[in-house]
């Protein structure tokens, strides 16, 4: 199953352009949904499905050009959203033991 | 090439998207449903007509399992923004890192695929579920429990976000499709002129032929990461030939692997004669995508690798830091809060109390 980089077929502009769109909608179903959720925990969750559109646009690169450093580039996203998720989720849990509702807006006066 | 049918997919998919979104009744979100399916059925025809492929390498569609995991992650992605209970949202989420792992592998990058999987559903997920339960509120007296706590169940201003989304969406499948189609295509002349001698088909497009070269290029960038791994390299050619004369011979540029065409071959001196033994590298010898990935992060990015170390040290202390502070909450309200009943022992003429005893 592990595939040598010789024997892989150049990837047609077709199939690049249909990967690339998946992951444009990605990226915009996780903006509406970060944009129109009140939920801070959903939020983030919308934060994590914006990322993975980017990381299938990197991969989709990657095979495009046979050049392995999208997929090198796309071990630090995991990294860094990893590190944020930790850190967000630890706010939201403090957030949560001053007043006990996960809605961003019990936390609308930090808008003024 | 209008753009016209982009803005109209925009349309349609934008009102699809607000009636799931906002709370209708249900055939009105089936309607929604209805109209995204097809909005999303339409991007992707009308991408393939704007791109207008010209050769059939060029006009190859992705397999039928592109189209199953497509089409399960974006569902998914939609579900999870429009459920109202948080935790459905995240196992939602477990289903778009999934068929996310399924695209990857469809893009050969396997590495990838099991690193997403076991980060992201295996340890990032967990995190979230784990917050979850333990932000968990009692039902207080205005919430009603069929569909979740309020704030869940009606979203803020969807129009303006589905308007917005989806306008982005268009926007960037116009400059998709415009940067792949044939208008885009560069004329590269003196190039194909160059590599004339290994094509052996005469009706060849550029574009097929810059495919091509980056075939070669992958397969010489193959090597060259071989080159880089000393104990593979030798392991394989002495597999091939047990006497050969270890170190092979540099060429001018001081590499050790030549190659044509494709192939790959090692010179290595022979004692007593003027020509050199050519030995043929094996295909299989070759680096598959996990050993590449790991060649790359140590060998061509040594550095980001570190920063990404620090990074996560810098997470692991954060957390620690907002682990530890306390806050303080009357024990009232945390007893509220968790759905408790107040403990008010009740004195004086209780006799029933708890205190037998001394009356």
């Amino acid at each position: 199953m592990m595939s040598l980089v010789a024997s892989l077929e150049p990837m047609s502009a077709l199939s690049l352009n249909q990967y690339l769109i998946v992951s444009a909608a990605l990226f915009v179903i996780g903006l509406i949904g970060f944009l129109s959720r009140r939920n801070m925990i959903v939020m983030f969750l919308c934060t994590e499905l914006m990322f993975q559109g980017a990381a299938l646009a990197m991969i989709t690169f990657s095979r495009y050009h046979m050049d392995v450093s999208g997929q090198v580039f796309v071990i630090f996203i995991l990294t860094v959203a990893a590190a944020e998720a930790a850190l967000a989720l630890g706010l939201v849990v403090l957030l949560f033991r001053r007043r006990p509702t996960l809605s961003t807006e019990a936390w609308m006066e930090l808008k003024e | 090439m209008a753009s016209e049918s982009l803005y109209l997919i925009t349309v349609l998919g934008a009102a699809g998207m607000y009636l799931v979104l906002a709370r209708s009744s249900r055939p009105l979100q089936w309607t929604g449903i209805v109209f995204l399916v097809a909005a999303g059925v339409w991007l992707a025809k009308e991408g393939m007509t704007r791109l207008a492929p010209t050769t059939e390498l060029e006009g190859e569609k992705p397999g039928v399992f592109f189209y199953i995991f497509a089409t399960i992650a974006l569902a998914s992605a939609i579900r999870l923004v429009t459920h109202t209970r948080p935790v459905y949202c995240a196992l939602y989420f477990v289903m778009v890192v999934l068929s996310s792992a399924g695209m990857f592998l469809l893009l050969a990058a396997e590495f990838m695929a099991f690193a997403l999987v076991i980060i992201y559903a295996g340890a990032i997920l967990i995190t979230y579920l784990f917050v979850l339960m333990l932000a968990q509120q009692s039902p207080s007296s205005g919430q009603e429990e069929s569909g979740g706590a309020e704030y869940d169940r009606i979203p803020r201003e969807p129009l303006a976000a589905t308007i917005v989304g989806f306008l982005l969406l268009a926007v960037l499948a116009d400059m998709i499709s415009g940067a792949t189609s044939a208008a885009a295509r560069p004329a590269v002349v003196e190039r194909a002129a160059s590599l004339v001698q290994m094509e052996q088909q005469a009706a060849q497009s550029e574009w097929d032929t810059l495919q091509r070269m980056r075939t070669n290029r992958a397969t010489e960038a193959m090597w060259r990461d071989l080159e880089r791994l000393p104990g593979r390299f030798r392991e394989a050619v002495m597999s091939v030939e047990p006497d050969f004369n270890w170190p092979p011979i540099p060429d001018e540029d001081g590499r050790l692997i030549r190659i044509v065409d494709g192939e790959a071959f090692v010179l290595g001196p022979v004692e007593g004669e003027d020509s050199d033994q050519r030995i043929q590298l094996p295909y299989e010898t070759g680096l598959y995508n996990v050993e590449r990935v790991g060649v790359h992060l140590v060998g061509t990015y040594p550095v980001s690798l570190e920063l990404a170390g620090v990074i996560l040290l810098m997470a692991m202390f954060g957390a620690v830091v907002l682990a530890r502070r306390q806050v303080e909450l009357g024990e009232e309200e945390t007893r509220e809060a968790a759905g408790m009943r107040s403990l008010d022992v009740e004195h004086g003429d209780d006799t029933t109390s708890v205190e037998g005893g001394s009356a």
